[in-house]
């Protein structure tokens, strides 16, 4: 006979989720699907779905994220296969849901003015823009030097220096032995690529 | 006739040259638009009056065969960047050099989904934390701190090991770890299990030291749900904010179980 699942039983598991979601227990936020499974048990992205659904009205969602290399992640950004209007984009198609991980984010965007109450600048922001945008540019990795010397142009040396370890620390950007600079898990859990650079390369210059 | 020969000769290398370009196209070392398609095809006609030989004959065939594959490179590139939608890098930035600070932070924003995090204590991280302290191993008797033994520590033989030595191991270590891992990585267990149960803590110590001197990474394989030993290519200095620690017991029922 198989088992009721009523109310009761999604609400006890939905609150877990939450929890596990929404407090960092390590030096990340979220949980990976294969932890969500096992706390949660089988059935636990129906349970994020209904989490999903109460965090609507919040402007939050539940996103799931599947942590390619960055060369891989500008590839798919890039060059996007053709696909039927209307079509729901499948990422991760073929990837097994407990090889991602979740976070909680925010559903909609923030105005400038709210930048202050995340403690930033739009000096940082437009830094980090640059990074992310020169780095997808250039097919996932490109040189620390070569980021510098990009906001440089913008930015007064101090900040390029504090803008970047900020970045670094924070998950944003990767930096590997031989100093290149490649896209972080936070890049991929908050940004969405595709629409930054349709963005940029939409955006008309006066 | 030695005319004749002179002109064939020329004919063939021209021929020649043809299928060198089409096959630099192919290889992706050329771009297939800076091939003169209808220049070649008129050259390869008005050279083909001179072809009695068969492998004159195969010759021009190689060469028609060629020019196929650049216009079909030419039609590949065409359809690519038609149906995808395409991204030019230079384009891009192009646009980051040319916008200013205010118009990258606005259009960021608009791209932004900040990740909402809480640090704070949950039942759930208690429980974690209960858990973790109850599952350590109880230290065995009671020991005498500096205090007891007169607030000095006693020398003993052979006790200390030379840093230079354990470098020395370290080294030796990561080596083995290198050839095992091929480029990958290696489970931890299966690293440091040896035949005995001190050979074995003698390599997990060793180990400990390797990813603290930042040879290799201590990662969690997230489908096998293990702890794997990823070597890198050299060491680096790795920044004090970045490290952690990974406590892992090595009793010599662990080491058993392993071991069977």
């Amino acid at each position: 006979m198989p088992a009721r699942r009523g109310k009761a039983y999604y609400a006890r598991k939905v609150k877990k989720a939450a929890h596990m979601l929404f407090f960092r227990r390590h030096y990340r936020p979220g949980a990976w699907g294969w932890e969500l499974r096992k706390a949660l048990g089988p059935d636990y992205v129906r349970v994020l779905k209904v989490l999903d659904g109460l965090l609507r009205p919040l402007d939050l969602t539940v996103k799931q994220v599947f942590e390619l290399p960055s060369r891989e992640v500008a590839k798919e950004v890039s060059a996007l296969p053709e696909a039927p209007e209307g079509a729901e984009e499948q990422e991760g198609a073929g990837r097994s849901p407990d090889e991602a991980r979740y976070y909680v984010v925010l559903r909609g965007t923030l105005e400038p003015t709210e930048l202050k109450y995340c403690g930033w600048r739009i000096d940082d922001i437009a830094a980090l823009a640059i990074a992310i945008g020169l780095i997808l540019a250039r097919g996932g990795k490109a040189p620390r030097a070569d980021v510098e010397a990009l906001l440089r142009e913008k930015l007064p040396d101090w900040r390029v220096r504090a803008g970047l370890e900020r970045f670094l620390k924070s998950g944003y950007l990767g930096e590997d032995e031989e100093g290149t600079l490649y896209l972080g898990w936070r890049t991929l859990a908050e940004v969405d690529l595709r629409a930054l650079l349709d963005l940029l390369m939409r955006y008309e210059l006066g | 006739m030695p005319g004749k020969r002179r002109d064939l000769k020329r004919a063939r290398e021209q021929l020649e040259h043809i299928i060198e370009m089409c096959e630099g196209v192919e290889a992706g070392g050329l771009d297939p638009f800076s091939v003169p398609v209808e220049e070649l095809i008129e050259a390869i006609r008005a050279l083909f009056h001179l072809w009695e030989e068969p492998e004159d004959l195969s010759l021009d065939a190689r060469a028609v065969e060629g020019i196929s594959s650049v216009i079909k490179a030419q039609s590949e590139w065409v359809r690519e960047r038609s149906t995808r939608l395409y991204m030019d890098p230079f384009l891009v930035e192009e646009r980051l050099s040319a916008l200013e600070p205010e118009t990258l932070a606005s259009l960021f924003l608009r791209a932004w989904h900040p990740v909402v995090e809480l640090e704070q204590m949950t039942p759930l991280s208690l429980e974690m934390a209960l858990k973790y302290w109850s599952e350590l191993p109880a230290r065995g008797g009671e020991e005498a701190g500096p205090e007891e033994l007169g607030g000095e520590l006693m020398p003993i033989e052979g006790a200390t090991v030379e840093e230079e030595r354990v470098e020395e191991e370290v080294e030796a270590l990561w080596e083995e770890l290198k050839r095992m891992a091929r480029g990958g990585s290696v489970p931890y267990w299966e690293f440091i299990m040896a035949d005995t149960y001190s050979e074995t803590v003698r390599r997990a110590y060793l180990t400990s030291f390797m990813v603290s001197y930042d040879y290799a990474k201590l990662e969690v394989d997230p489908l096998r749900q293990e702890l794997v030993l990823r070597p890198r290519r050299k060491p680096r200095k790795r920044l004090k904010e970045k490290a952690t620690s990974v406590v892992i017991p090595i009793s010599y029922e662990e080491w058993a179980s392993h071991a069977s």
